[in-house]
């Protein structure tokens, strides 16, 4: 029975599929990134994709729908149910994550935000172990919010992860049309394929997620000539 | 693909369509000559608490044959797709979850089974479910005057005396799944075995074009990725 052989991580960005080893490089200690297992004394990749490589790490991106917590993400949430101090939040990926009831700044048990089935939260994720439930908390490891908040308003699109990790980018080519189309909008783009966004008026938040939507299969200067289109044909 | 085969072996054309289901995680269409299947696929998603496995995941595969109600026999190919899933998807990675599979086969015209076997593994891919390697479905008859032929159509089936479908993954080409009906002697069975795999391999050549194609199509990979310099340049980057 012939073993493939394995080569090494290339260089540039280049295509791999599920059974493509590598070698481990001799001269480096790389991480094994998502998309890539270590097994056999030999890096194999487990999702096809573009495999790609820096000093310290090596992954595989490709652009999946569904979400996997990963902790210290930012993900934006729905509730869906409260059990005793805890809230049950929706963030699309197979298990129903939990979130205390006080995991806000300055939260105590007396003085706490009360929120219902429906309230959106934008939160990181504080424990991803695949076994359990993950859970969320609304403030940093300081008890900070830093940006971690409920999400009043506004409108939720659910897009694929990959758009949602070009969007986080900082000064992402994606967002500059937007500033440059609207005076004033909130955008809170969470890693498992939410984004929650909230403008002055209707028009412009539909806008906005038609805009949003089409950067998925559009380049960018056709989803910017179609927002044009659809802001005029909005009024 | 038909040129790197050898001459006594003959398969159909075979096309693949990727990602064309909306809802789903993950999807893929198959077809080789007249037989077609499409897969659909969701994962890891959540499970009800009697069905879920604290060790691994769920797969729950559900086929739908092209025409009239469920059948046993879609019971069998289940169990069939459900064996090569719970060798090659790695299940540990995501415990207390499901993986849900719904095959359709859209017509049937003989090798359904590989047909089945050859979308289940693109879809999977497509739906970024991990996965130890590849797999591929490759299927033979034993014509009448002992001849073996590949890729059968449904009337070849038909004239058949023995019928082998093996499965063979990538990472070092062996055969993870065999099912044979019929009468054939072991040399036979042997040689089938044996050439299957080019065949196999052919079909993880395929495998890789068609995620070429569709990780070129993604807007968000054009810069990065070089541009195919063949004999024919198929998607050129802008």
């Amino acid at each position: 029975m012939a073993e493939t052989e394995t080569k090494e991580i290339p260089d540039k960005p280049s295509i791999v599929v599920c059974g493509d080893t590598f070698n481990i490089p001799a001269n480096k200690d790389l991480t094994v990134g998502p998309g890539l297992v270590f097994r056999n004394n030999a890096i194999t990749c487990t999702k096809p994709g573009v495999i790609k490589s820096n000093d310290k790490s090596v992954w595989i991106d490709r652009n999946n729908r569904r979400y996997v917590p990963v902790l210290e993400e930012r993900v934006v949430g729905i509730i869906i149910g409260r059990v005793m101090d805890e809230y049950r939040i929706d963030i699309g990926g197979a298990h129903v994550a939990m979130m205390s009831s006080i995991a806000f700044e300055g939260a105590t048990q007396r003085n706490k935000p009360e929120l219902k089935p429906g309230n959106v939260v934008f939160a990181r994720v504080i424990a991803a172990n695949k076994d359990v439930e993950p859970e969320l908390a609304c403030v940093n490891k300081k008890g900070k919010a830093n940006g971690l908040q409920v999400l009043e308003g506004g409108h939720i699109i659910q897009c694929s992860l990959g758009l949602c990790r070009k969007l986080r980018q900082h000064k992402s080519p994606l967002t500059q049309p937007l500033l440059n189309h609207f005076k004033s909008f909130e955008l809170c783009v969470g890693m498992n394929g939410r984004i929650w966004v909230r403008s002055d008026t209707n028009k412009h938040t539909v806008a906005i997620s038609i805009y949003l939507k089409q950067c998925e299969h559009l380049s960018v200067s056709d989803a910017v000539m179609s927002l044009r289109h659809t802001v005029k044909a909005l009024g | 693909m038909l040129a790197t085969l050898e001459n006594s072996i003959r398969v159909r054309p075979i096309s693949s369509e990727l990602s064309i289901l909306g809802n789903c995680d993950g999807s893929a269409r198959v077809k080789q000559g007249n037989s077609s299947v499409l897969v659909g696929i969701w994962g890891p998603i959540e499970v009800k608490q009697s069905k879920e496995d604290p060790e691994k995941c769920v797969i729950e595969t559900t086929v739908k044959a092209a025409t009239g109600q469920g059948s046993p026999l879609d019971k069998m190919y289940e169990e069939a797709l459900n064996q090569t899933c719970e060798q090659i998807v790695i299940t540990s990675a995501h415990p207390r979850t499901c993986i849900q599979v719904i095959v359709q086969i859209e017509s049937e015209d003989g090798a359904i089974v590989a047909v089945m076997k050859n979308a289940l593994c693109l879809a999977l891919m497509d739906a970024g479910i991990p996965m130890r390697s590849m797999f591929a479905g490759v299927s033979c008859v034993q014509q009448e005057n002992g001849e073996l032929l590949w890729d059968p159509t449904a009337d070849e089936e038909e004239e058949s005396t023995a019928k082998y479908t093996f499965v063979y993954e990538n990472s070092k080409n062996n055969a993870i799944y065999v099912h044979c009906t019929g009468e054939s002697t072991i040399e036979q069975y042997m040689l089938a075995l044996q050439k299957s795999r080019q065949v196999a391999m052919e079909v993880f050549g395929f495998y890789r074009e068609s995620f070429e194609k569709l990780l070129r199509k993604d807007v968000k990979f054009q810069m990065l990725l070089p541009p195919i310099i063949k004999g024919e340049i198929i998607d050129e980057p802008e």
